[in-house]
């Protein structure tokens, strides 16, 4: 396992897209993410890496040594992709063995490596069976398999599991997240699933065309975002613009109090986070409030997400489905919020 | 440098070798035909003999009638074929839509001049099927129509659509394999029928490799010369006969004539090729008036 | 109604079209055993082996012709084989200045008989020396038969997953590896239909073989001619079933030739 470090990585592709990024290190052993919206060059960086894509300039170091210019097969980097790519002529173990063979392994060798591989992914058994006789989700087991029997000096993952419906996705990010604690291996992973960011990642870089527009872990990252685009792709999506004056930030028709740590500021945007407001019927409550009304209410797995106009805006809302605690639309309600839970910017 | 030359040195050696082969054969013909007269001396005499020719002119006649016909015969007969085998795949089974496919490529194993020699014994005039009528009673010994070194190509035309109608379904059968069976589903459900379907949906898409399919059919056949050879008359001969022994006749004349008669055939049938096509692709307008996409769509 | 006659016509249709594929051949088969065909029987007297051992006969030289005709059709089918693989992967891979004129220029042989081309360059062979020979003969059976090649190479090429060989360099392969387990088996059923056709043209050839060969080289073809050209029936059957026969075997041959090499390629 092995660290990567890129410095001034610059690719173009025309007519207008270029990828640049200045400095990235990922760790020995990290679990690293890297987040963006699609067609921010996330797939390009990542075979930038395994050398599938020449850069236009820069340095790509893996533990210390440069590899820019090493051809792909002889980087050992491991890449999965969204679809698995297995080889459709070659049963399972022989999709498994490929690399192994391509060294001129021993064949006893091969045997128990392949084995080993394939328990790991839970495909015990499966050795004889062609690609063709495979679910989406044990080719992708297999995918995996055929990698890290190679023992890669870092695994890539591309959007692995965005084309496995929901319970098998949840399944498969825990398997990979039991195999790096393992074996510790150095992985990026690529997502654009907020929800898979939180639950995986270590450290992650946020891409937005082409940049990295910040760093660091996924609730550091979520608690303190650097501009808008990223909280907002965090999903911190009530972005309030206005300005502030003592205690307050006053945006347009109402004004929000602010706690010790914010004031005296020259922000020009408040962000609130959905789930850090919570709505009340009238109760009283010492925090400090705004009031509204409800506009929509839309119910997901426990939680609601309402949305409730104040003033000309429409702040997004999200509560824990509490039995008894109902939401109507048209109700005039209060909306409790932290000072010290707001984000200036 | 070296990626932008690499295509051209890829595809160097087989280039080379058809230049060499064909253009070199075609020229060499051309200039060939023009050395009828003083050696290093240009000269269209043996033209002249041949626009001049009667006989040159029935031979022409001749060939492009038979040639014309048995490709549109052909080309009927397989789209038939075709519709059938679509049938088949769609209502009954797939496998034996195949199986049928495969057995009607039969004749692709035969060389030309097999097939002409079993449309001999098949058609001649005491050919196995004037022997099955005559047995029938349904014709005399000698009441059985000449369909064999007939004066029209009966049996040329006969025997060109049995060796080249394989090649037509071979060239057609795959876009009926790319047909999902969902469309004919989705066309059932608003009420149109295979037939239907067949004509608003498949036929467009038969139409570009039907069109491939005849244009190489009708060329290859002009010039061929087995089967005119064996199943033709001594006059008007085929094209190819004709050239083939002005080429052999022994007198070295004669030889410039023979490659006149080639390239001038080669001349007429690129011109009407194009004029066919010229012809048809406006007809083809009209039947699908989108991209390959709408022949679903107007369904 | 009309689709109920529909339903009807059909196999009527489709078995008569059959039918008329079968027929001939069950003609030639009872034809080249018997011995004579008096009319108007339907079909021939008494059964007799006597074309056949008279085609088998080595006095009628069709058992070295049947040689001459496989190896010329066989070392055709190699050589556009070799010249076929890159021309096809420029074509279905690159886009180049002149790419239409090369491909067009590379299938229009396969539009005219080859005899009515090599006319042309008769003089040049002859000057080289490769009239009366088999290796002039091989050459002039590349010009209808290069075409197919051309043609069956280039669409496997487009077709070909190119993702599949990324996942191989991923994987470790380098470029050899990589072509031969990869790539090779996927573009293999385009070289199975292209050198089927390869075999299937060069094997029927008539004219082309007479012109450049000169008579000298004698392949199944030429040695059958007298016979299906009014000769005697019964032979003339015998001779376009052996000419049937060696081109099903040695399209049957190459078929398992490329499956088993498909699966000896495999990994373990
Ligand atoms: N081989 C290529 N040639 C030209 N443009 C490309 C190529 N690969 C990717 N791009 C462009 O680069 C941009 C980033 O693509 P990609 O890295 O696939 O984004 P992501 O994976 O983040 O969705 C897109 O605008 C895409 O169109
Ligand atoms: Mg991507």
């Amino acid at each position: 396992m092995a660290s990567i470090t890129i410095k001034n990585l610059y690719k173009y592709f025309p007519p207008s897209f270029a990828l640049q990024i200045d400095e990235l290190m990922i760790k020995e052993g990290e679990f690293f993410g890297i987040i963006g919206p699609s067609g921010c060059g996330k797939t390009t960086l990542l075979r930038l890496i395994t050398g599938l894509t020449a850069p236009d300039r820069g340095e790509i170091w893996l533990n210390g040594r440069e590899i820019t210019k090493t051809p792909p097969e002889k980087r050992n980097i491991g890449l999965i992709f969204q679809e698995p790519r297995l080889f459709p002529h070659f049963t399972v173990e022989e999709n498994v063995g490929f690399g192994l063979k391509m060294k001129k392994s021993r064949r006893r060798d091969i045997k128990a490596k392949i084995d080993e591989a394939l328990e790991m992914v839970g495909l015990t058994g499966f050795n004889r069976r062609y690609p063709s006789a495979l679910s989406g989700g044990q080719k992708q087991r297999v995918a995996l398999a055929r990698a890290l029997v190679l023992e890669p000096k870092a695994l890539l993952m591309d959007e692995p599991f965005s084309a496995l419906d929901p319970e098998l996705r949840v399944e498969m990010r825990f398997l990979i997240k039991k195999l790096q604690q393992e074996k510790k291996i150095t992985i990026i992973f690529i997502t654009h699933d907020r929800e898979e960011a939180f639950t995986l990642f270590e450290r992650m870089a946020v891409m937005q065309e082409g940049k990295i527009l910040q760093t660091g872990t996924p609730l550091h990252i979520y608690n303190q975002p650097q501009n808008i685009k990223v909280a907002n792709f965090l999903g911190i999506n009530n972005i309030l613009p206005g300005y502030i004056e003592g205690n307050y930030f006053y945006t347009q028709g109402f004004r929000i109090l602010l706690g010790a740590a914010n004031q005296n500021q020259t922000a020009k945007y408040l962000l609130l986070k959905p789930e850090s407001l919570k709505i009340v019927n009238g109760e009283e409550d010492a925090r400090p409030f705004l009031t509204g009304t409800i506009e929509e209410i839309t119910f997901q797995t426990g939680f609601y997400h309402i949305k409730v106009k104040v003033q000309s805006q429409s702040l997004n809302i999200i509560q824990k489905y509490q039995p008894g605690k109902n939401f109507t639309p048209g109700a005039e309600v209060k909306i409790l919020y932290h000072p010290e839970e707001i984000i200036l910017l | 440098m070296w990626p932008k030359i690499k295509p051209y040195i890829l595809i160097l050696p087989a280039l080379l070798t058809t230049i060499t082969l064909f253009l070199g054969g075609i020229f060499g013909g051309i200039i060939r035909s023009l050395s009828a007269g003083k050696p290093g001396e240009i000269s269209f005499y043996a033209y002249a003999q041949i626009f001049s020719s009667q006989d040159f002119w029935a031979s022409f006649l001749f060939t492009l009638r038979y040639a014309a016909l048995s490709v549109l015969i052909a080309s009927f007969l397989g789209l038939a074929i075709v519709f059938g085998l679509f049938y088949v795949r769609m209502e009954i089974n797939s496998r034996l839509s195949l199986f049928l496919q495969r057995l009607l490529q039969l004749p692709m194993l035969f060389p030309f001049l097999v097939a002409a020699y079993i449309i001999f014994i098949l058609l001649s005039p005491h050919g196995w099927l004037a022997r099955l009528l005559f047995k029938l009673n349904l014709a005399g010994e000698n009441s059985f129509p000449l369909l064999v070194n007939d004066p029209f190509g009966w049996g040329i035309i006969i025997a060109y659509v049995f060796k080249t109608c394989p090649f037509i379904i071979l060239m057609l059968y795959p876009v009926i394999l790319k047909i999902p069976k969902a469309w004919l589903e989705a066309g059932k459900v608003l009420g149109i029928s295979q037939a239907g379907f067949f004509r608003k949906a498949v036929f467009p898409l038969l139409i570009p490799p039907l069109k491939t399919a005849s244009f190489i059919v009708f060329a290859y056949t002009f010039l061929a010369f087995e089967i005119p050879y064996i199943l033709g008359i001594t006059y008007p001969k085929a094209i190819a006969v004709y050239a083939y022994q002005l080429y052999t006749s022994g007198s070295l004349s004669d030889r410039p004539l023979a490659l006149a008669i080639i390239i001038t055939s080669l001349l007429l049938i690129a011109m009407i090729s194009c004029l066919v096509h010229i012809i048809t692709r406006r007809w083809g307008k009209t039947i699908k008036p989108g991209g390959k996409e709408n022949g679903f769509q107007t369904v | 109604m009309v689709s109920r006659l529909f339903k009807l016509l059909i196999p009527v249709f489709l078995t008569g079209m059959v039918l008329l594929n079968i027929i001939p051949l069950l003609l030639l088969i009872f034809l080249s055993l018997g011995s004579s065909w008096m009319w108007p029987h339907l079909f021939p007297g008494p059964i007799s082996l006597s074309s056949w051992k008279y085609v088998i006969n080595p006095a009628a030289g069709s058992l070295p012709a049947l040689k001459t005709s496989l190896q010329i059709a066989l070392t055709a089918t190699l050589i556009n084989l070799i010249l076929a693989m890159p021309a096809a992967k420029s074509l279905a891979h690159y886009h180049f200045k002149g790419r239409k004129a090369c491909e067009l220029i590379l299938l229009l042989p396969a539009l005219i008989p080859p005899w009515a081309v090599i006319t042309g360059i008769h003089k040049t062979f002859i000057y080289l020396n490769l009239t009366d020979t088999m290796s002039g003969v091989i050459l002039a059976h590349l010009l209808p038969t290069l075409p197919y090649m051309v043609r069956a190479l280039t669409i496997s090429f487009a077709s070909i997953d190119y993702s599949l060989e990324e996942q191989a360099y991923l994987l470790g392969g380098n470029k050899s590896q990589t072509f031969f387990y990869i790539t090779l088996p996927q573009l293999l059923p385009g070289i199975a239909a292209g050198s089927i056709l390869s075999v299937l043209i060069s094997l029927s050839e008539y004219l082309t073989t007479l012109i450049i060969g000169g008579g000298q080289v004698l392949t199944l073809t030429l040695v059958m001619f007298p016979f299906v050209n009014g000769g005697n029936p019964s032979i003339g059957a015998a001779y376009s079933l052996l000419f049937a026969l060696m081109a099903l075997i040695t399209l049957f041959s190459l078929d398992t030739f490329i499956n088993r090499y498909y699966s000896e390629n495999k990994l373990y």
